[in-house]
């Protein structure tokens, strides 16, 4: 039986709703231009490299704050379902929790034994009054999304739910902040995923919903993939094996129009995701991502990615690399430019996506969306 | 179906090089987690693989993770280690290994949850895996679906405590033990220890 897609919902940089996400990534709107933002507790260098969520009340705590985005997301997702499909919902789900860090940054100054995840899911299950016959919390680095939607097809394949809803939420404190600093890995100028000069991410924020349930609907999740290695713990292996693995296991003989790549415009991880979709997607689909314009959102980014590439696929809506300038010599693959975007045919038909994430410990991923 | 449990006491940090140092880069900055895994590994020199594996340790990353912040907050080493499923890089380096791997939290049943999803797994005829590390270096493998071994049985209620290491432990296995008709085990259940 097929998994489908049957609502989403999203709480990114541009604000809450697909909608505004899916503006921003039409109209070319990087969130890197309007950050500022006080953390108050530490010094932390910030530049141009955080775009966050401007909404939400900060004070009251990041669990509070993951919270209410997570609510606001889930109130748009089942904005999409009829009062039927809600009730079975309510009375038959099971839930997954993705996030790098949870609440951590609430706590991690003073000390705390529990999981960072767990009063994140508690305080959402009580403000969406959902009582999920099981749930869990997947942490795989930046690949949560991703591993969380593997999984929610295994619970669908085994018969063990009839619907999974995935939630997934990470914010950007000082403590993540001054790591990735102390990565270098931030970009000091502006990011630039798979240019030429593209020197580093964009940290963002975001929280998103979707619910997956068995049976046919407008849109099939068809294919998901995890594949760890462990070549090192921040870059992939050099030939992008783990990645083109991923994309094998995911593909089969299907095909896709475009790939929503990871994207995140390090040095490393743009070349790995060139080579494997060379290497993996001979026909040569577009590549595309939302990282240039929403930031680098950790755990909820397939998320936000798999709102993105639902929104494209209902409403025949590309976008492309907004901050795209100059091409790398070095890779293969087709981007879908803002050049390449204006020239495409209005009236194209996009049937199927495959989005890609890469993660810290050796995370990577595919899932692929199509049209039923 | 058949479950094999080892424990291994780690003695961190080491006094010498571990026999598995020219695998990881930098194996003397990791973390006790990150290197009492794959140590637990060679030291069980265990000769099967899993199709999959969880990661399951209660607190996440939240000791590294302080640990960074009191150092101010500046080593990008201690920094790379502040995610809960890091500590397995070690782990597939030396075990040579690829496939899906997830870290999953559920505190304070973390450990019995990650149980549950691995004997689902495991009941497809694929072999599947639990780690579970602390911060004194002590190592639990579960592997659900093991062919082979030396086993022996316990009662499916009543967990051989000798096995595990503490009262919570031992609390927490019989709750997964006694959750058994709700996950549909009917097979016997086998207990090795480490």
């Amino acid at each position: 039986m097929p998994e489908s897609l049957k609502a989403w919902g999203v709480v990114s940089t541009h604000g809450a709703g697909a909608k505004r996400l899916m503006h921003a990534l039409r109209e070319g709107v990087c969130a890197q231009t309007e950050s500022a933002h006080d953390f108050g507790r530490v010094a932390v260098p910030n530049g141009r490299s955080l775009a966050f969520y401007a909404g939400g009340d900060r004070s009251r705590g990041v669990r509070s704050l993951l919270v209410a985005r997570l609510l606001e997301a889930w109130e748009e997702a089942t904005g999409m379902l009829t009062p039927a499909e809600i009730g079975a919902l309510r009375s038959d789900c099971s839930l997954i929790f993705a996030s790098t860090k949870g609440c951590v940054e609430d706590y991690i100054w003073d000390g705390e034994s529990g999981d960072p995840f767990t009063p994140v899911v508690e305080g959402f299950l009580s403000a969406a009054g959902l009582a999920p016959r099981y749930w869990l919390t997947v942490s795989n680095a930046c690949a949560s999304s991703h591993s969380a939607l593997d999984l929610a097809r295994t619970w669908l394949n085994r018969g063990e739910a009839r619907n999974v809803v995935v939630i997934a939420a990470d914010a950007v404190g000082p403590f993540v902040l001054q790591g990735f600093h102390s990565l270098h890995a931030l970009s000091p100028t502006l990011i630039r995923p798979f240019d030429r000069n593209r020197d580093g991410l964009l940290l963002g924020e975001a929280a998103a919903v979707a619910i997956l349930s068995s049976g046919e609907g407008a849109l099939r999740l068809t294919g998901t993939a995890i594949d760890c290695e462990g070549h090192a713990v921040t870059r992939p292996e050099g030939t992008a094996a783990s990645l083109q693995r991923a994309i094998r296991a995911v593909m089969g003989e299907d095909t896709v129009d475009a790939v929503i790549a990871h994207g995140t415009a390090t040095v490393a991880n743009d070349r790995a995701e060139d080579r494997a979709f060379a290497a993996q997607l001979l026909f040569r689909p577009w590549i595309t991502g939302t990282k240039w314009s929403v930031g680098h959102t950790l755990g909820a980014s397939g998320l936000v990615d798999l709102v993105a590439a639902a929104e494209w696929l209902r409403n025949g809506t590309p976008f492309a690399l907004g901050t795209f300038q100059e091409p790398d010599p070095e890779f293969h693959c087709r981007l879908l430019t803002p050049n390449a975007l204006e020239a495409l045919p209005p009236n194209q038909n996009w049937q199927a996506l495959l989005v890609a994430a890469l993660g810290f410990g050796g995370v990577h991923s595919a899932f692929r969306l199509e049209r039923s | 179906m058949k479950l094999a449990h080892f424990h291994v006491e780690i003695p961190y940090p080491p006094k010498e090089p571990p026999s598995w140092a020219g695998k990881v880069e930098r194996w003397y900055q990791l973390d006790t987690f990150a290197f009492c895994l794959p140590e637990a590994f060679v030291r069980l020199a265990l000769s099967s693989r899993p199709a999959s594996m969880l990661l399951a340790c209660g607190g996440a990353s939240n000791l590294t993770d302080r640990a960074f912040v009191q150092g101010g907050a500046v080593s990008p080493t201690k920094f790379v280690h502040t995610l809960p499923n890091i500590r397995s890089s070690s782990l597939l380096s030396v075990m040579e290994w690829q496939g899906p791997l997830l870290s999953v939290h559920r505190d304070p049943f973390t450990l019995a949850f990650a149980l549950r999803e691995a004997c689902s797994r495991a009941q497809k005829s694929a072999e599947s895996w639990v780690w579970c590390v602390d911060a004194q270096g002590s190592v639990d493998l579960f592997a659900f679906g093991v062919k082979s071994g030396h086993t022996h049985q316990v009662s499916p209620r009543s967990p051989d405590s000798s096995a595990f290491r503490d009262r919570a432990d031992v609390e927490i296995l019989r709750w997964f033990w006694d959750s058994k008709g709700d996950l549909d085990m009917s097979q016997q259940w086998m207990v090795r220890k480490g």
